[in-house]
């Protein structure tokens, strides 16, 4: 888990992007309409507005939603994330790193504060994101009434209408069934006081950096033809009940890697007899914290009764 | 259990009769489809608790009529007035989309004759319950499942069913969690389409007894839509027969049926089989 | 026991006005059936009217017709409804209902319910739907039963199951369980022993006492002699003055 900082890239890269695609793959007509609804999405704040969604060279589920935002949004200077599940290294932050470099010509980065565009699946870095930042949030289901309304013309009705009972009685079922509101990602959240909104599959440790946010971030759903957007300093209030008031999800030991008592740990089995590492899920967060001396304990706990989680 | 009631009151004073102006006023309205006629020059009132009924044959133009004064159907012709608790009149034929939903989950009641189509089937009981006041801003979730509790005991179903969903329920209990569902925002006029309709005799009997004691005791004023003649005589306090979208008699449920006067009363009557 | 009507000062609690009523039966060739024709009579606070004639002379219908159960052709049936005086021919169906309410008790000849209700809830009925407490009306509703003997092992038990007798006596307690300021009652002692028809001649001249005015139709002879101030003839198509 070493932090590479891979901004080299070749005039010949360049020039062979130039030649072989237009700017970051789409052509300017279709980035045109992107960006004509992302500025409709940023006028209204959580509002889900259609988009001509194309075919990109990957399967849906992949990320084309995000890859169309980032792609119309990109500039020849902007300096690109992609994290998956929050890390680097996976394949598909790998991929589309490599998409970018080679269709835009583009530098790419893991440190979250040298980035000015970070697309992501699954979380937002620990490191607080700064003014002039563009999160792009990967979504496959955008519609957060979809768990209980079937009818795409009824749950159009209902956010036009701000009628979001059902919501509650989303979270009301998760604590009849578990004693405690078990959804643990794709926490619903109201933002700007009037669109109840999917955060996508962020897990709900996240929601509270979507609160008043200095980044602008925007969400696409490539399948499902939707992007939506919360501008920065937005409010964004994940949904409760009065004496079951909205909470994230703590951890009993600290990073086994890092020592950070304040990250999202991801829970990794090291051997045969489900023995469990916890670590940093922010694989940028948790190297730069050990290159600046933080140490964790480095030991595997024994396989647990639980998950080792506490809500 | 306190909180509850004083927040959803779930008694009403009752019936008053010096209450001067009717609940619903439906004035000679029609719907068409196309050119057949849905129903047509229909009008009456209705004041705070009273049940009307709504009688005929498949065809006659009963569910039509329902879904037209209930909002759910435009209006062809005529004009249809509601008359909230504080007075203010409401011209259902032109009320905008969200008052009209906004009236359905908290003034009005609907309940429908198969509880499928009233329910939300993988959603258990206290949720189903709840959902009127969770849209109504309520967000306590005990004071919700005390809410829950209250209704199950009302609508006389176990409180140790409150977690399980309704496809797990007989359905007359189905039946009877719809109209708690209907209940809990403590509405003034409720729609029933066929509520004993899809049910045994056995359960219709309790059913029929379970509905007369909520009507009595909220106050409430019900349109009930039903072909069943006895069912309205032991529910209705007034009738309206339907026959080829028209109405072709009205007045008190028992005068309309022990001294009808228009042919096709007298055929509906005399063609009851007595038990 | 007087034939005609007793000449009074006070205005009569109902009075009956040119009263006639046909029936027309559609589903049997439109044939018309003349229940009576231009019937006049009035019933007096304390006092009580019987209906006397032969089966079929329309007697039933003019008592269901002044409890607005038939709608007569023409004619008024003027009541003291309150302070005002309501013709219940011509009243619309929310007049007729506080009416009923308020104003005008009936006793039916048959008992007509909803399927397993019990007893006690069914007597009890007409007091909690002018919203009596339940306890004070379940008081009121066994005194009545263990007056009418009806055992107290019935009384949580829906009565469909209950012979004519017992289902009368039900019936009885659920017109009598209020005061009315009009009471009609047809055929009360019908199907009813001698020691339970003595008890229904108490309670309609309690009644009396409280300044009920009662219209009945009794075929008994004794009863109609205990309870009776005034007899009234109908006869089928003719005229009566009183």
């Amino acid at each position: 888990m070493t932090a590479q900082t891979d901004t080299m890239h070749s005039m010949e890269n360049h020039a062979e992007a130039c030649f072989q695609y237009n700017f970051a793959y789409l052509d300017e007509q279709t980035k045109r309409m992107v960006r004509r609804a992302l500025l409709k999405a940023v006028a209204v704040p959580g509002y889900q507005v259609p988009f001509g969604s194309r075919e990109m060279p990957m399967p849906y589920g992949w990320g084309t939603g995000g890859i169309q935002i980032s792609a119309a949004i990109m500039g020849q200077d902007d300096v690109l994330k992609v994290i998956d599940q929050g890390s680097d290294d996976t394949t598909n932050a790998v991929s589309i790193r490599s998409f970018f470099r080679k269709v835009a010509g583009v530098a790419t980065t893991t440190h979250t504060s040298e980035a000015t565009i970070i697309q992501t699946r699954h979380r937002i870095p620990e490191e607080a994101l700064q003014e002039g930042q563009v999160m792009v949030y990967q979504v496959p289901i955008p519609e957060p009434l979809r768990w209980l309304e079937p009818s795409e013309t009824e749950t159009r009705t209902m956010h036009a209408l701000e009628e979001y009972g059902i919501m509650h009685v989303k979270l009301y079922e998760d604590i009849a069934r578990h004693g405690e509101i078990a959804t643990s990602y794709d926490y619903p959240v109201l933002v700007g006081g009037r669109y109840v909104m999917s955060p996508s599959p962020l897990p709900k440790f996240d929601n509270p950096k979507m609160d008043n946010c200095p980044a602008l971030q925007l969400f696409g759903a490539g399948r499902e033809k939707r992007v939506y957007a919360i501008p920065p300093y937005t409010t964004v209030k994940s949904l409760d009940f009065e004496d079951h008031p909205f909470a994230v999800q703590t951890w009993l030991r600290p990073c086994a890697l890092c020592g950070s008592t304040e990250s999202y740990l991801d829970e990794v089995i090291v051997d045969d007899a489900g023995a469990r590492l916890y670590v940093c899920s922010d694989s940028d967060y948790c190297a730069a914290r050990q290159a600046q001396g933080h140490v964790g304990d480095g030991m595997p706990v024994a396989a647990p009764q639980g998950t080792g989680k506490e809500a | 259990m306190s909180t509850v009631s004083s927040q959803y009151p779930t008694t009403m004073e009752p019936m008053n009769t010096s209450t001067e102006q009717p609940l619903l006023q439906v004035e000679n309205v029609a719907h068409y489809y196309g050119s057949r006629v849905g129903c047509a020059k229909v009008s009456f009132s209705l004041w705070p608790g009273e049940v009307l009924a709504i009688v005929g044959e498949s065809g006659s133009g009963k569910s039509t009529l329902l879904n037209i004064i209930s909002g759910r159907l435009a209006l062809s012709e005529g004009s249809i007035t509601y008359r909230d608790a504080a007075g203010q009149p409401y011209d259902i034929a032109n009320l905008p989309e969200g008052a009209k939903r906004r009236l359905l989950r908290t003034e009005w009641g609907f309940v429908h004759q198969h509880p499928r189509d009233g329910l939300r089937m993988a959603v258990s009981a206290g949720g189903n319950i709840g959902e009127r006041l969770m849209a109504c801003g309520e967000r306590h979730y005990g004071t919700i499942r005390n809410a829950g509790k209250e209704w199950l005991h009302r609508v006389e179903i176990p409180e140790n069913r409150l977690d399980d969903t309704p496809a797990s329920y007989s359905g007359g209990m189905q039946q009877r969690l719809q109209i708690a569902r209907n209940l809990v925002s403590s509405p003034r006029l409720v729609f029933m389409d066929e509520p004993t309709g899809g049910l045994d005799v056995s359960v219709q009997a309790k059913l029929l007894d379970l509905l007369r004691h909520l009507v009595r005791n909220l106050g409430l004023a019900v349109v009930l839509v039903t072909h069943d003649l006895a069912v309205a005589r032991l529910l209705a306090d007034r009738m309206l027969v339907m026959h080829q979208g028209a109405v072709v008699e009205a007045g008190l449920a028992d005068q309309v049926l022990d001294d009808p006067h228009h042919p096709y009363t007298q055929l509906l009557v005399s063609s009851i089989l007595q038990g | 026991m007087t034939i005609s009507a007793v000449p009074t000062n006070t205005p009569p609690a109902l009075a009956v006005r040119n009263l006639s009523k046909t029936f027309t039966l559609h589903t049997q060739g439109g044939v018309r059936i003349e229940a009576f024709n231009n019937l006049n009579l009035e019933a007096h606070y304390g006092k009580c009217l019987v209906l006397h004639g032969p089966s079929g002379a329309g007697k039933s219908t003019l008592l269901r017709s002044m409890y607005a159960n038939y709608k007569p052709c023409s004619g008024s049936i003027v009541v003291q409804h309150g302070k005002e005086v309501v013709d219940i021919a011509t009243a619309t169906p929310r007049e007729i209902l506080a009416i009923r309410r308020d104003t005008i008790g009936y006793v039916s000849q048959f008992l007509r319910v909803i399927p397993r209700v019990s007893t006690l809830d069914i007597v009890a009925e007409r007091c909690l739907s002018m919203g009596e407490d339940k306890a004070l009306a379940e008081e009121k509703a066994v005194a009545l039963l263990r007056r009418l003997r009806i055992p107290e092992r019935l009384w949580r038990i829906a009565p469909a199951t209950f012979s004519g007798g017992e289902q009368q006596r039900v019936n009885i307690a659920r017109g009598f369980i209020r005061s009315y300021p009009v009471l009609l009652l047809d055929e009360p002692t019908a199907s009813l022993d001698a020691t339970n028809r003595q008890t229904v001649i108490e309670l309609i001249q309690e009644a009396k006492a409280n300044g009920c005015a009662v219209v009945g139709i009794f075929h008994d002879e004794a009863v109609r002699h205990a309870v009776a101030d005034t007899l009234f003839q109908v006869q089928s198509g003719t005229t009566n003055a009183a």
